[in-house]
């Protein structure tokens, strides 16, 4: 199995991209792209080439299931799990995002000292 | 960006980062009220609805759960808002409006460093007598709510944590009585907000959990949960909990203060007392004995130096008495030396409080000791079913009240009350059943006496009052007035409904030269034996 590097997060929030950067380079060591939009994701894919994608769920403009279906339209994404980034929800709400599509999904207000395990069981069990 | 190995520069760095996003936290929530007072509607709910979202989630990463809560009961208010027809939002914005303004509040005080306790949250009388249910099977709320409203308690119900929320704004109960999870999967310990809504607010929380499990009573001890039932709920024993906490918020307990600085002890005693403490300062301490015989306080707040005696030698004599083996004493002193203070335990105190000390803590000291106190009390004197007294108890204050007699020259009433056909019934409806009728009257009678009366479990059906200042025939018009409350309670068994009726004998210190509270008790017991024979469901005079 391939070790998880490149990360790309899609946040419009400047304070949660921040927090979400260290978190996952200094605690998880981790390379991290930050979009801040799904629009900019979609350009910015190819070039980044992303191992997994953290997709905030609303955004102004383009929202989170909306950029995921773009982004599928346009990519390859069998090998690149995209992980939904929304506040509380309620567990039928998680079934429904992973309908979309999502790997799974990181509930919001996370803590910043464990959000990088969390993403790396994510992606390991993505590649069972 | 390199990994950093180094624990100090992480949390130097999310610190940092918290602070920027504190800082920014004011323009936001203003950025958020001058938002929610915009028109159209439409536009400005989307807006609001998308910056609370953010807010909820952000504010709970950077350790503001509160405010992250807060935000969120924004962004459901407005997206409830919104779903409804345009002609009824209009209505309802005020309330997202002021919603906004605590936010806008509490950011303010995040601040300001002021934490949520000390809130300027305006003190809302409490409403003495309301119990507020929190459950989502309405099998079961309409099952509480029927007994408790038989007790003339006011029960208001609410089926999410929101609605209650709201609610809560507006008044305050006496208690909830809280489901752990709603079916929806939303749990309790999750609700940031009610939760410190019941702190601000002094609301006692009783929780009722599915299936028993220690890291949950851990969680519902963490909010000071006063009792935590597991379903299926033992009714009687709910209903016995809530007129017990009930009943505690009425008195919170007296207090002998002893100690040769006249003016000092003055002072202890208007402090307590603002505290609604009942206190009494002791005269000489030669009396003392006499003197906390006579006030019967729940604990004893002594000075350790008096110049006469020291605290140590009036606890030691004191402990020589039976009667106050067990009651509480507490040592006020400025004494730093804990070899000192473990010698003065040994001669019979129980705790210290260390002096100089300011007159809020005092009073946060003294409660903390007294509920304790009272809590052993009324597990070693109370009946567990019926949380009152037991049959020693009840003797016990009836002959001390026939002592008094003597002194007040006031008529004294003792009443034996026994429920009719209770065997049968047990046998009919089952033992919970009888439980719940046992529960019931005792309830019954202890909001029907005045508070010097008493009444106790003598036996398993039976019970003793007893009433000073009170002649035979007031004694009769009190018990009939409690028998018809009785008789209109309705019980129900299964799909069962029954009510049920007690018959009572009636003797006053009028009636004949008694030698003693045992004779008295002897002579209710044979007038209650005439009201059997008369046909029961009625209250017979010893002298008729």
């Amino acid at each position: 199995m391939t070790d998880l590097q490149r990360i790309m997060h899609v946040e419009d929030d400047p304070s949660i991209q921040q927090v979400a950067k260290i978190a996952l380079e200094a605690v998880g060591g981790f390379t991290v792209h930050t979009c801040s939009c799904g629009q900019q994701a979609l350009e910015d894919y190819p070039n980044v080439a992303p191992q997994l994608i953290l997709l905030d769920v609303m955004m102004p403009g383009m929202d989170g299931p909306t950029t995921l279906q773009h982004l599928q339209q346009k990519y390859d994404l069998a090998k690149v799990p995209v992980v939904f980034m929304t506040a509380k929800v309620q567990s039928n709400e998680v079934a429904s995002y992973k309908k979309l599509g999502g790997a799974d999904v990181v509930v919001k207000p996370f803590d910043p000292m464990t959000l990088s395990d969390q993403i790396r069981q994510i992606w390991t069990d993505f590649q069972r | 960006m390199k990994a950093l190995n180094n624990k100090t520069d992480l949390t130097a760095a999310f610190s940092s980062l918290r602070q920027r996003f504190e800082q920014g936290l004011p323009q936001r929530s203003a950025a958020m009220l001058a938002m929610v007072q915009k028109k159209p509607a439409q536009q400005m709910l989307a807006d609001i609805v998308a910056e609370s979202h953010k807010l909820s989630g952000a504010c709970g990463t950077f350790g503001h759960a509160l405010l992250g809560a807060m935000a969120r009961q924004i962004e459901q208010l407005a997206q409830a808002i919104s779903a409804k027809p345009l002609q009824e939002q209009e209505q309802t914005i005020p309330e997202l409006i002021h919603t906004v303004q605590e936010f806008d509040i509490a950011v303010a005080q995040m601040i300001a460093g002021v934490t949520g306790k000390h809130e300027l949250q305006r003190q809302m009388p409490v409403m003495k007598n309301s119990v507020w249910l929190l459950l989502d099977n309405a099998a079961l709320t309409i099952e509480i709510t029927a007994q408790l409203q038989g007790f003339g308690l006011q029960v208001e119900e609410f089926k999410d944590y929101t609605q209650c929320v709201a609610r809560l704004r507006e008044e305050t109960p006496a208690i909830l009585l809280a489901t752990v999870a709603l079916s929806t999967g939303e749990l309790l310990f999750e609700q940031t907000l009610l939760l410190n809504r019941l702190v601000q607010q002094q609301i006692r929380l009783m929780v009722l959990a599915e299936a028993d499990s220690f890291p949950l009573r851990v969680q519902a001890a963490a909010q000071r949960a006063e009792a935590f039932f597991v379903t299926p709920l033992n009714v009687p024993e709910m209903i016995t909990y809530v007129s017990e906490l009930l009943d505690y918020s009425s008195g919170v307990g007296r207090v002998f203060i002893v100690d040769d600085d006249k003016l000092l002890a003055e002072h202890y005693a208007l402090v307590l007392s603002t505290a609604g403490i009942e206190t009494q300062i002791s005269n000489h301490v030669e009396n003392i004995v006499d003197e906390v015989m006579r006030f019967q306080p729940d604990l004893i707040l002594m000075d350790m130096y008096m110049p006469e005696y020291s605290g140590a030698e009036i606890a030691s004599v004191l402990r020589q008495y039976r009667d106050f083996k067990r009651l509480p004493i507490v040592f006020l002193s400025s004494e730093l030396n804990k070899s000192l203070q473990i010698k003065a335990m040994s001669h019979g105190a129980d705790d210290f409080i260390t002096k100089p000390i300011d007159d809020m803590q005092l009073i946060q000291a003294i409660k903390v000791r007294l509920a304790r106190s009272l809590q052993i009390k009324n597990l070693i004197e109370k009946d567990s079913l019926t949380s009152l007294v037991k049959h020693a108890a009840i003797k016990d204050t009836a002959e001390l009240e026939f002592l008094r007699v003597e002194r007040s020259k006031k008529p004294l009433s003792v009443v034996m009350l026994d429920i009719d056909h209770f065997k049968m019934v047990n046998d009919t409806y089952g033992h919970a059943a009888g439980d719940l009728v046992i529960t019931a009257l005792a309830t019954l009678l202890r909001k029907r006496i005045r508070k010097t009366d008493r009444a106790g479990r003598y036996g398993g059906e039976e019970f003793l009052l007893v009433l000073p200042d009170c002649d035979t025939q007031q004694a009769k018009l009190i018990t009939e007035q409690i028998l018809d409350a009785f008789k209109k309670l309705t019980f129900s068994a299964g799909s069962i409904q029954f009510s049920c009726t007690f018959s009572a004998g009636v003797v006053s210190t009028d009636d004949n030269d008694f030698a003693n509270a045992i004779q008295m008790i002897a002579a209710a017991d044979s007038a209650l034996y005439k009201a059997k024979v008369a046909g029961r469901k009625q209250v017979l005079s010893w002298s008729a």
